[in-house]
């Protein structure tokens, strides 16, 4: 599952901005804390993502494993990192 | 059955990451970030234990998810998109790295009512258990 940031649109993203796209793409926040645990069901599977949360900036190679374990697609992560 | 108990052993890739340090556990692709590689790796236990809680709490087996070849990549600053990479570049990425091996424990719970034993959220060994599975730093030259 593709979620390579195109090099040249390199953006700092924050827990807030995180959590936004995760809404936006079902998951809901099942445990608040330092590291947060959201989760969605998917074709009779659990899918679990991992946040750092309180963050003004997530270090972009954490964001890339963040994307790839919300199983976003690869332009969406492209459209989010140049966001 | 006192004292009976799950292990997982996990392995974690430590990288620079701009002014900060990314720390990938490799079976099941949780990352963290931190200003030290000691504090980004700390982080990545905790965030590898809410993972695994995740599924233990609900008597299920946490699958893994093995990091993707790109993601690897990407913590090694390597270009996916080259057919070939020099043996020499992927020698120098790994020399900037720092691999970690941990392992996770969790307690074993007889449930009366399914009459068995179940997984009930995992924690991280004691620290004289831990110092058996030390940090292991392959290189260290950060500027």
């Amino acid at each position: 599952m593709p979620t390579r940031r195109p090099r040249g649109h390199l953006r700092n993203k924050s827990t807030a901005q995180v959590r936004r796209l995760l809404l936006e793409y079902g998951f809901h926040l099942v445990k608040p804390g330092p590291l947060e645990r959201w989760e969605k069901e998917e074709a009779g599977r659990r899918r679990v993502v991992i946040v750092p949360a309180g963050r003004t900036a997530i270090a972009p190679k954490t964001l890339a494993s963040i994307l790839e374990q919300a199983g976003i697609s690869k332009d969406e992560a492209r459209r989010f990192w140049a966001e | 059955m006192a004292g009976k108990r799950l292990e997982f052993r996990v392995h974690a890739l430590i990288a620079r990451d701009g002014s900060q340090y990314s720390a990938l556990c490799l079976e099941y692709n949780v990352a963290t970030c931190a200003r030290t590689p000691e504090k980004a790796l700390t982080a990545l236990m905790d965030a590898t234990i809410n993972y695994l809680e995740a599924f233990l709490d609900t008597g299920q087996a946490p699958p893994q998810r093995p990091a993707s070849e790109e993601l690897l990549l990407e913590f090694l600053g390597l270009d996916s998109g080259r057919e070939e990479i020099p043996a020499g570049q992927v020698a120098e990425s790994l020399r900037s790295v720092i691999m970690a091996e941990s392992t996770l424990t969790a307690p074993l719970v007889y449930s009366a009512k399914d009459r068995a034993f179940t997984a009930r959220g995992p924690h991280v060994l004691p620290r004289a258990e831990r110092a058996s599975y030390p940090v292991l730093v392959v290189h260290h030259a950060y500027s």
